[in-house]
């Protein structure tokens, strides 16, 4: 009986305390005539009926906040302090409940004691969904060095994170290692590759969910591979091959140089595992590959050079005429069935005196219907250029716009597209100019994109501690299924050399 | 009451062990008073100084000798009550330690404090192991090895100080072997052989938190096991009780492996283990400490029970207490890594941070023999911003020797070290940055850069990525103040100019050009060159800067236009001892390059440079060599620029 008695009391005690810490809508708040301060910047937005919560920190000073979220089907109201975490069964319900329509969110903060209320947003649900994961390269904002690096994937309709690949299961003091330019064949990921470079080096290639490691270096090429494209219809792989080098600005805010002094394409046949060359022009520095969705059309990105100092080297030659480096965007056609290359096209001639720009990363959509595309006032490494922004070409058209809703005065870079075309993610450093993040916009039929929005997270205040970029962020449809230690097992082995295939 | 107690404390263990030869015993006791006995208070006697020892060694070497190293140690740590850094913790097993002990790790902000925390864990180690392995007090020297391991292991690193990747390094092995202990005292408490295999498992289960030190109580699970097998123990019993923990040690980080995906499967069972190793070697001395922490608790069963009643087993005690202590004494004294410059660095680093300029002078004219090349980088930049470069610079030793461990070959880098911090003082924001992120890529963040990272970008005008590492410094229990003290300039950032200490660095980089290059890792190299090459006629401070750096280049060409236009930026001023020194000898070596007949220069400078040359003239004339000239004219001309121009040679930039 006692027993009994002690089991209610702290029954309703602990019912009590937890009914005591939901938070209710306060009713004597003084209204302000503007939108809450939040972070991230959900305010207006666009967002996929799957995405995960889109929790938030109110930074109205030392607060306590409460969010009513109206939806077509009720209201909820959260409030932890300062953030606004919500119950990811009841955001389910409500994304469900608003498919192409709004939530209104109000939010009020308790500031010395007295409860503001904001001007309310809406947020709103697109009857399109995203493609439920992402993954990308976390790493510090790099200059030289590297240490800790992993591809990781998250699933984005919830909160769930695992990492693809880890350096660190592999690298020791002597022997580190780095890995980059983790690529999928049409979002999928039996067919997908990695590279890994210095230590256990090779590239990574997983065919029809089998693991090689391939060493592309070959006597007639100038490098591995470098920047991936997957064919979408054969098992072709286009590479640039690359000789870069850094520098640093002893002021100016872009801090960093990143160039090629030496650049082609070449052609990766993973069935015969040959390489061949695409385009290996002399003054002609050609980077960035991608696929048409067809499969017959090469997109990639070429800066015309012409070294005209024998005194120096060309390293020495390109950090001292570097503003001089500008990227056009040609395209050239291609038959998968004898992987011949002929009629190479300018598509876009960025660097032309009346555009005097510089294009890199072409993404082409999955209709084929636009081009996404980085560009900037020069050099091919954008994420260290403030003044890069998204543009996109209609490929009807040819019509090249700015696409202003996912811009932002400092970089963004790395475009890609969702799938289904209706979500585009870029790599900003719209936050704070040093570490990039994963924003996502919607892309609607009309072709028009909306306002972009940071990936969400469980902890809201997670970025502020997060030190590392979302390096190459990319839409998958599904995860990763060989684990990160047989990817470890694997690395450890020795690279299968290509074979050069002369064409 | 008080009778009764003060007889049971004159009686000997053995005498109530056996009532029934009491008689017999008292008789023999009677006899050996007249010898000597181990008498529980004599055993409580040793443990007490043992105790007592350990504390006063603590104290001594961690306050006395090496609290610099200690604040160092700290800023050169992290901790944060945050999600992503605990995560970042756990990423490998053994990371409960980590967090633990980088939280632990921060109160040697105050070194003092962080001690008295360090030597009470220690106490309670030293006590706990008393009772886990059952040992007689009268042994507890034996069982201070292993805090004398920790002690040794904390004063001993040298400049590994730098390079340490392991979060909470300064606590982890005290932390570490806590863990151990309490696991054994869990082990301890169950008599049953069931409760004894249910415990092991247990212990086993803790591998993802305790990583090296779950296997290392596994091991003494082992060796307790043997010890106390009985004869009347079945095969079964006598096989599985050591066996089933060896099993575990093997197949626990297998498994486990599954589970992590930053860690080489080989690292399995040392993880948590310090190595000290970086891509050009590995050194073993540091991690000698933690290698006899490991094994000397093996021998703390077999240490024998029946240490009372016997003269011989007496004085064994006795003189094995003081020879452990001795030794444990000498071994802490050989290992204190007391090399001058490497604390002096670490003084004046501290300083130049609270631009405490004079301090930095201080300690680099405190300095008994040759300095770094970072403390004459320190000291000149103590004297820019005292404005007195031109009078000062040469009168300190600027000659430079590279930092050594002795005990290995590290090769120290600049840029690993304080290099950020020059670049910040220099103006070069940028480059502070760099090599601020580099580090935190190599060695992972830490106060020190994360501080400085925030004072360049509220520099470099880079208002949100001050904020949001002020914002994590905010959410620290020792840099929340500083952090708070800088946060509203990122709101408003016209609000810089009401700082001071920001003003220097920011005139310099304000009026310095922007080019595209790189330092190829050599931070004091290319200080030199860049600034040498550099003229600047609107800030006086970049200027004079230029105009010593071509001193220190010791180029004719670059030295008399930076030399003219800070006589022009300084008109109706004197002009500095040392650019009159610089100009008479320059004017003297090659008179094509400038004019000097009408430079009005000051007696003394022309008596110096008279007296230079005539002592060095005769000199050679005797016979000496060059260095040999240099080595007789220091005490005179050491002081002078002509001095430093002739014999101030062969330093190596690192």
């Amino acid at each position: 009986m006692k027993l009994k008695n002690i089991v209610s009391i702290v029954t309703i005690t602990v019912l009590l305390v937890s009914c005591g810490q939901r938070p209710s809508v306060p009713t004597d708040a003084t209204m302000e005539s503007r939108l809450p301060k939040i972070y991230p910047d959900y305010t207006e937005v666009t967002i996929p009926v799957n995405i995960c919560p889109l929790n938030f920190a109110v930074q109205e000073g030392e607060t306590e906040t409460v969010a009513r979220f109206t939806f077509p089907g009720g209201e909820y109201v959260y409030g932890e302090g300062q953030k606004v975490l919500i119950d990811e069964e009841q955001w389910k319900e409500i994304l469900e409940a608003t498919q192409g329509k709004e939530i209104k969110v109000e939010v009020f903060a308790k500031i010395n004691g007295a409860w503001k209320g904001y001007q309310p947003f809406n947020i709103y649900v697109a009857e399109d969904s995203i493609d439920e994961y992402i993954s990308y390269r976390a790493i510090q904002p790099s200059y030289v060095a590297y240490e800790k690096l992993s591809i990781n994937q998250r699933n984005i309709t919830n909160f769930e994170e695992k990492e693809i690949y880890n350096n660190m299961s592999v690298s020791t003091e002597g022997v580190g290692q780095c890995i980059n330019c983790h690529s999928y064949k049409n979002f999928k990921t039996d067919n997908m590759l990695f590279h890994m470079r210095q230590g256990f080096g090779g590239t990574m290639i997983v065919t029809n969910g089998e693991l090689k490691k391939i060493d592309l270096k070959t006597d007639e090429t100038l490098s591995a591979g470098v920047y991936p494209s997957w064919h979408p219809t054969h098992n072709y792989i286009a590479f640039s091959t690359n000789k870069t080098g850094q520098s640093f600005h002893t002021k100016d805010l872009n801090k960093i140089e990143v160039q090629d002094t030496e650049s082609d394409l070449i052609l990766y046949d993973v069935d015969k595992n040959e390489v061949s060359i695409i385009s290996e022009l002399d003054d002609e520095l050609e980077v960035f590959p991608t696929w048409s969705p067809d499969g017959k059309k090469l997109y990639f990105c070429s800066a015309h050079f012409e070294y005209n100092n024998d005194s120096i080297e060309k390293s020495a030659e390109m950090i001292q005429r570097f503003k001089e480096v500008k990227y056009s965007l040609y395209s050239v056609d291609f038959n998968p069935d004898t992987k011949e290359f002929n009629n190479v096209e300018m598509v876009y001639d960025a660097a032309s005196d009346s555009i005097n720009q510089s294009v890199t990363l072409p993404r082409v959509s999955p209709d084929g219907r636009y081009l996404l595309f980085a560009q900037a006032e020069f050099g091919c490494f954008h994420v260290w250029h403030a003044d890069a922004d998204i543009y996109m070409m209609d490929m009807m058209t040819k019509e090249v716009q700015k696409l202003d809703p996912v811009n932002s005065d400092r970089s963004e870079s790395y475009p890609s597209w969702s799938s289904n075309g209706r979500w585009i993610m870029v790599d900003s450093r719209r936050d704070d100019g040093n570490y990039t993040r994963p924003y996502i916009a919607y892309f609607d039929k009309q072709g028009k994109a909306h306002k972009a929005f940071m990936l969400p997270q469980k902890d809201p205040n997670y970025y502020t501690f997060y030190l590392r970029s979302f390096n190459r962020p990319e839409f998958m449809i599904e995860p990763v299924k060989i684990t990160p230690q047989e990817f470890a097992k694997k690395a450890k082995e020795d690279a299968v050399p290509a074979k050069y295939a002369d064409q | 009451m008080s009778k009764k107690s003060n007889h049971r404390r004159d009686v000997s263990v053995e005498t109530r062990k056996a009532p029934l030869t009491q008689q017999k015993k008292q008789l023999s006791q009677k006899k050996e008073k007249k010898t000597l006995s181990l008498t529980a208070g004599k055993s409580a006697c040793i443990a007490i100084i043992t105790t007592i020892v350990i504390i006063a060694l603590g104290a001594y070497y961690l306050i006395v000798r090496n609290s610099d190293m200690l604040y160092m140690a700290q800023s050169k740590d992290f901790f944060v009550f945050d999600q992503t850094f605990r995560t970042s913790c756990m990423n490998s097993p053994g990371g409960f330690i980590s967090w633990v002990s980088s939280f632990l790790t921060q109160f040697f902000f105050y070194p003092k404090l962080g001690s008295a925390i360090m030597v009470a864990i220690w106490v309670v180690n030293l006590w706990l192991s008393k009772f886990v392995f059952r040992v007689k007090m009268a042994w507890m020297a034996i069982l201070a090895i292993p805090v004398v391991c920790l002690l040794v292991s904390t004063i001993d690193t040298g400049y590994w100080l730098y390079y340490i990747k392991q979060t909470g390094y300064w606590f982890y092995g005290t932390v570490g072997y806590f863990f151990t202990l309490l696991l054994m005292l869990l082990y301890s408490c169950f008599k049953n052989k069931s409760g004894q295999i249910i415990t092991t498992i247990l212990i086993a289960l803790t591998y993802p938190f305790l990583g090296w030190y779950t296997l290392l109580a596994l091991l003494y699970v082992i060796v307790i096991s043997l010890t106390r097998m009985k004869s009347t123990d079945s095969l079964v019993n006598k096989l599985l009780s050591p066996l089933f923990p060896v099993i575990l040690i093997g197949i626990v980080p297998m498994l486990c492996y599954n589970c992590y995906s930053s860690i080489r499967i080989e690292d399995m069972w040392t993880v948590g283990f310090p190595f000290f190793e970086n891509n050009d070697m590995v050194s073993y001395y540091p991690s000698i400490p933690f290698a006899v922490l490991s094994i000397v608790p093996i021998l703390f069963p077999f240490l024998p029970k029946n240490v009372e009643n016997s003269t011989v087993m007496t004085w064994s005690v006795t003189i094995i207490t003081i020879v452990v202590l001795l030794l444990s004494w000498l071994w802490v004294e050989k290992s204190d890594f007391q090399n001058y410059n490497y604390h002096a660095e670490m003084r004046m680093y501290r300083a130049a941070e609270d631009q405490d300029w004079d301090l930095v002078l201080d300690e680099m004219g405190n300095i008994p023999g040759d300095a770094s090349r970072e403390m004459v980088l320190f000291k000149n930049i103590a004297l820019m911003y005292k404005g007195e470069m031109g009078t000062k610079m040469f009168r300190y030793n600027n000659m430079g020797e590279p930092p050594t461990n002795g005990f290995d070959t590290l090769h120290v880098h600049m840029v690993q070290t304080a290099a950020p911090l020059i670049y910040y003082y220099h103006g070069k924001t940028n480059f502070a940055l760099r090599w601020g992120i580099e580090n935190s890529v190599e060695f992972d963040y830490d106060y020190d850069y994360l501080k400085l990272l925030a004072r360049c970008a509220l520099v470099n005008g880079e208002m949100e990525m001050a904020k949001r590492y002020l914002s994590i410094l905010q959410n620290t229990l020792f840099y929340r103040e500083w952090a708070e003290h800088l946060l509203p300039i990122t709101e408003k950032p016209e609000l810089i100019k009401k700082y001071p200490e920001f003003d220097g660095v920011r005139e310099l980089r304000d009026h310095m050009g922007t080019v595209l290059d790189g330092d190829n890792g050599l931070c004091e190299m290319y200080l030199i060159t860049y600034f040498s090459q550099t003229m600047n006629k609107d800030s006086k401070m970049l200027q004079e800067l230029t105009l010593n750096y071509a001193l220190i280049q010791k180029d004719i060409q670059l030295f008399w236009p930076r030399f003219y236009l800070y006589a022009q930026m300084h008109s109706g001023e004197p002009m500095p001892i040392h650019y009159q020194e610089a100009a008479i000898l320059y004017g003297n070596l090659e008179p094509e390059s400038a004019d000097i007949s009408n430079m009005p220069f000051q007696d003394e400078v022309k008596k110096s440079y008279e007296g230079f040359q005539q002592m060095s003239q005769s000199l050679l004339k005797a016979g000496l060599n060059s260095d040999e000239v240099g080595e007789a004219m220091k005490s005179t001309y050491g002081n002078t620029f002509y001095w430093f121009y002739f014999f101030c040679r062969d330093v190596h930039s690192y």
